[in-house]
């Protein structure tokens, strides 16, 4: 009799506990504050530039502006426009030229017309004792939404005025590295 | 995003285990013989309510209930994902799965021998934690510089198909009952990608060349489907010809497959029984409606690099980005391909021991055991599924009671994956012919059910016929 009252008032406690389960101490609202900020670091570009490259094959001269360019499609892509929280370009020059430069790096849309500029001054180096500089651009709103405009990076390098020019047998090099941060918010 | 972020970690809060502890010889339910098609049967025939028979639901998830993330706590909800996506580990999982009975009945052909037939359609679907492409979708690489994100853990599968089965139950002896069920599967669709492999990193340049490097390290990934592609590419949004085409599959119309099951029951003495069973051995044939995604390939690459061309032409300037969408695209391949596909369904193995004590003194006679029934049983169940990574393991001491003839009860204690305090309680109804029975675990948490990291529930209503009534 014992064994059957017990069994009797486990199914009464089985029945209560169905009847009175519940979701208690929580808040699914809080599924309204989800909100996933990843981090990417990307690389960007990189460079290594000897003297050949500062002195005009015809001339021999030393040129007063050297640039090169590429696309990044995907600043202005749908995500990198609607998921793009801030980013951060840093740029790593090491220089063992003994000549100065002015960088900048011109990020322009289609039609050529510039949506962001950062610019770096690199002071000249020594074979043995390269400089190092690194620059960098944090982008956030409202420059952001100008930035995500751009379509393509001009890598601009300007030779200042200069009592000793890079001839062809100089010696040395102007290396550049670089990276992005990426903050998104999906 | 944030939509499907909520999705997949609501489905992450529950897992299942597809384990029926409760009604695995349970043998006053009929559908005790799905799970052990030699169970021992002690009636002459029996008829499910159609759609009604068996209703099973089972959900799970190891490492994490909704309350971890749901908890009113004042701690951020993104903090308190962040510290579940930590905490979890590639061989967690998420799991779901539901059968309903169609049809499902049974007769007896003669004294030893017991016919069962029926269709039901089942869901199962299980995901392992990807953790590490979670990881990286959550938090990004920068924290993670050096370190190696696996493709590897991108590891699910999931079916919905129907399930024709026939099943013979024979008692060879007294002591020995054996059956069989073979089955036909009907496969309506079907997802999988198992047997992934390969890495992205990001890490410090090996050549000095740039800050970083990011490398794809032998990419290969597959992702098989079947009966999607055709829904997800008609152009019509007329949903009924969907419902249409599902219905078709469910009779026959998807991939076929075979399988069966096949089980014992065998009772030395009186008082003492063991059982064991295999379900499911078998597998579904994709030839229809497949299409297959692979991925392949490894590519290394650390930004663009800039080489200043001495002329600058008037064409333009060198396509530094169309060159590095070119190598990736070269180098990383995802072919569509329709290749047929065989899917091994999720085997299970049950077995049970079980001491019967305490008779009763009524008139009551358990006709096919050959003598009255016992009141009591304790005893003891060993579960296992096989799944893609590794087996799922359940072990369950349970207590059974016929407290009266219209009411048999069953109590389990289960330690799986889940939970090491999972309490089962299962009632079978008996009032006349017709039988009800509701079964459920985790009888713990349903105060809180939002702790609760598995739930299953069965319910189901039979007519059951026995001449010596």
């Amino acid at each position: 009799m014992k064994t059957l009252n017990f069994v009797v008032y486990c199914l009464l406690f089985f029945c209560v506990m169905l009847v009175t389960s519940c979701v208690s101490d929580t808040d699914f609202e809080q599924a309204e504050d989800i909100l996933p900020t990843p981090t990417f670091e990307s690389s960007l570009i990189f460079s290594n530039l000897t003297a050949s490259n500062f002195v005009d094959s015809e001339t021999q001269q030393e040129v007063v502006v050297l640039t090169d360019t590429t696309r990044l499609e995907y600043i202005n892509s749908d995500f990198f426009v609607d998921q793009l929280l801030k980013t951060n370009l840093t740029f790593q020059f090491t220089n063992s030229l003994d000549r100065n430069f002015n960088i900048d790096f011109e990020f322009v849309n289609d039609a050529d017309e510039l949506k962001y500029l950062a610019q770096v001054q690199v002071p000249s180096g020594q074979i043995d004792n390269p400089v190092f500089v690194e620059a960098n651009f944090l982008i956030e709103e409202p420059e952001l939404s100008t930035f995500e405009d751009a379509t393509t990076l001009i890598y601009k390098i300007t030779l200042p005025p200069t009592t000793a020019p890079i001839e062809a047998e100089t010696q040395g090099l102007l290396k550049l590295e670089s990276k992005a941060t990426f903050y998104f918010e999906l | 995003m944030r939509k499907i972020t909520y999705i997949v970690l609501f489905l992450g809060v529950w897992v299942h285990s597809q384990n029926k502890e409760l009604l695995y010889d349970f043998n006053d339910v009929p559908q005790a013989l799905n799970q052990n098609p030699g169970a021992l049967v002690t009636f002459d025939k029996h008829f499910g309510i159609p759609l009604l028979s068996q209703i099973h639901f089972n959900f799970g998830s190891s490492g994490v209930s909704a309350y971890d993330i749901f908890k009113d706590d004042g701690v951020s909800i993104n903090t308190k994902i962040s510290n579940v996506i930590m905490s979890l580990s590639n061989r967690d999982y998420v799991a779901f799965n539901q059968q309903l009975d169609i049809i499902n009945g049974g007769w007896r052909k003669d004294e030893n021998t017991y016919f069962s037939y029926g269709i039901y359609e089942e869901a199962d679907f299980i995901s392992y934690i990807p953790k590490d492409i979670a990881v990286l979708l959550w938090e990004g690489n920068a924290d993670y510089i050096g370190r190696s994100f696996s493709l590897g853990d991108v590891n699910f599968k999931g079916e919905l198909l129907s399930v024709f089965h026939f099943g013979i139950n024979k008692k060879l002896s007294k002591k020995l009952t054996v059956g069989a069920r073979g089955k036909i599967y009907s496969s309506i669709a079907n997802v999988n990608s198992t047997n992934n492999s390969g890495t992205f990193t990001t890490r410090l340049s090996s050549t000095g060349d740039n800050i970083y490097e990011h490398v794809f390290q032998f990419l290969d990934g597959t992702l098989q489907t079947s009966g999607i592609a055709s829904l997800l590419e008609d152009d019509n949004s007329d949903f009924s010809k969907d419902i249409k085409t599902l219905r078709k599959r469910v009779l026959f119309g998807g991939n076929l497959g075979l399988g069966i099951d096949l089980g014992f029951t065998y009772q030395p003495e009186d008082q003492h029984v063991i059982t064991g069973s295999l379900l499911d051995i078998g597998a579904v044939f994709h030839s229809k409606d497949v299409e297959m995604y692979h991925l392949n390939g490894s590519y290394t690459t650390e930004g663009i690099g800039l080489v200043f061309p001495q002329l600058i032409n008037e064409n333009g300037t060198t396509p530094y980005w169309e060159n590095l969408e070119d190598e990736f695209n070269g180098s990383i391949k995802i072919d569509t391909l329709k290749s047929n596909y065989t899917t091994w369904r999720s085997t299970k193995f049950n077995a049970s021991y079980r001491y019967n004590f305490g008779k009763t003194s009524g008139d009551d006679c358990d006709c096919y055991a050959g003598s009255k029934p016992y009141l009591n049983s304790v005893g003891l169940q060993v579960f296992s599924i096989f799944r893609p990574q590794q087996p799922q393991f359940a072990a369950t001491a349970f207590y059974y009671r016929r407290l009266f003839d219209f009411l048999k009860l069953k109590a389990t204690y289960t330690v799986d994956d889940f939970s090491y305090h999972n309490i089962g309680f299962g009632a079978s109804m008996h009032f006349g012919n017709f039988n009800m029975y509701l079964m459920g675990n985790n009888l713990s948490e349903l105060q809180n059910i939002s702790r609760a990291q598995s739930v299953s529930l069965q319910f189901g209503m039979n007519l059951i016929f026995d001449s010596d009534e």
